[in-house]
């Protein structure tokens, strides 16, 4: 089989397979400087006091570079899928349920229970709102039950990228 | 695509230009198949688009939020 010989894993049609380069670091500074303002629009919402709260910003930045590796995974793997903010969503809000960085002081106890599921509900919600309304779409029905069975799904059962794409199309009606 | 079974071994390997015309069938379908994928934003990063919705309080996402308040708890 001397055809199989010359495949290498590390070439791609002859050529050398290109590295993934991370956001630069000021592309970064801008991604953090906005989740701060989304966390803290959060906080307020919830009624929630920062200064009850500590966040692990190395996740957060962890959880951001995540999201764009998998921006790049769908580019290339998927015949230049530029993916779409549904997706977008997904994918943080699952580094950041696996990641949790958000701790708060609960019965003066630190606890990551909750919080993080809860602020990755807010993100996923609001993505939704945007999205329809840049579609000029009506807004999606969501039943106010169904966020118990949400948050118990995230808290509870083994999700996958996968099965977070699935769960915010179907939230999103689409 | 032939497959035939000859005392329980399999002989229906497809081979020469029958096999570049099946990997080039195999590769135009993995090309279509993809799930719509519309970007909406314009001119926004992706968490700006994010902070867009969450600014754009409707009596919906209002009624949501008492929820997510709730599921804190």
């Amino acid at each position: 089989m001397s055809e199989s010989k010359s495949i290498s894993p590390h070439k791609h049609n002859g050529a050398d397979f290109p590295s993934y380069e991370m956001p630069s670091d000021n592309d970064l500074k801008v991604m953090l400087s906005e989740f701060h303002y989304l966390f803290e629009m959060f906080c307020e919402r919830m009624d929630l006091s920062l200064s009850d709260i500590s966040v692990d910003e190395k996740l957060v930045i962890k959880a951001l570079i995540r999201l764009d590796q998998r921006r790049l995974h769908y580019k290339m793997y998927h015949n230049g899928t530029i993916i779409n903010e549904l997706k977008e969503v997904a994918i943080l809000c699952y580094w950041l349920i696996k990641y949790k960085p958000i701790i708060i002081l609960e019965d003066g106890v630190y606890t990551t229970s909750k919080i993080n599921e809860v602020f990755a509900l807010f993100l996923i919600l609001s993505t939704i709102v945007e999205y329809r309304f840049t579609q000029g779409l009506p807004e999606a029905v969501i039943q106010a039950d169904m966020i118990q069975h949400i948050m118990y799904t995230l808290r509870n059962r083994a999700s996958t990228f996968d099965s977070m794409v699935i769960l915010v199309d179907a939230l999103a009606d689409r | 695509m032939s497959e035939k079974m000859n005392e329980g071994k399999w002989t229906g390997y497809t081979t020469g230009d029958k096999a570049l015309a099946l990997i080039r069938q195999v590769k135009s379908d993995m090309q279509a198949d993809n799930t719509p994928n519309e970007q909406v934003r314009e001119g926004k990063t992706f968490l700006g688009f994010v902070k867009a919705g969450a600014e754009r309080q409707t009596e919906q996402s209002d009624k949501l939020i008492q929820e997510l308040k709730g599921a804190l708890v």
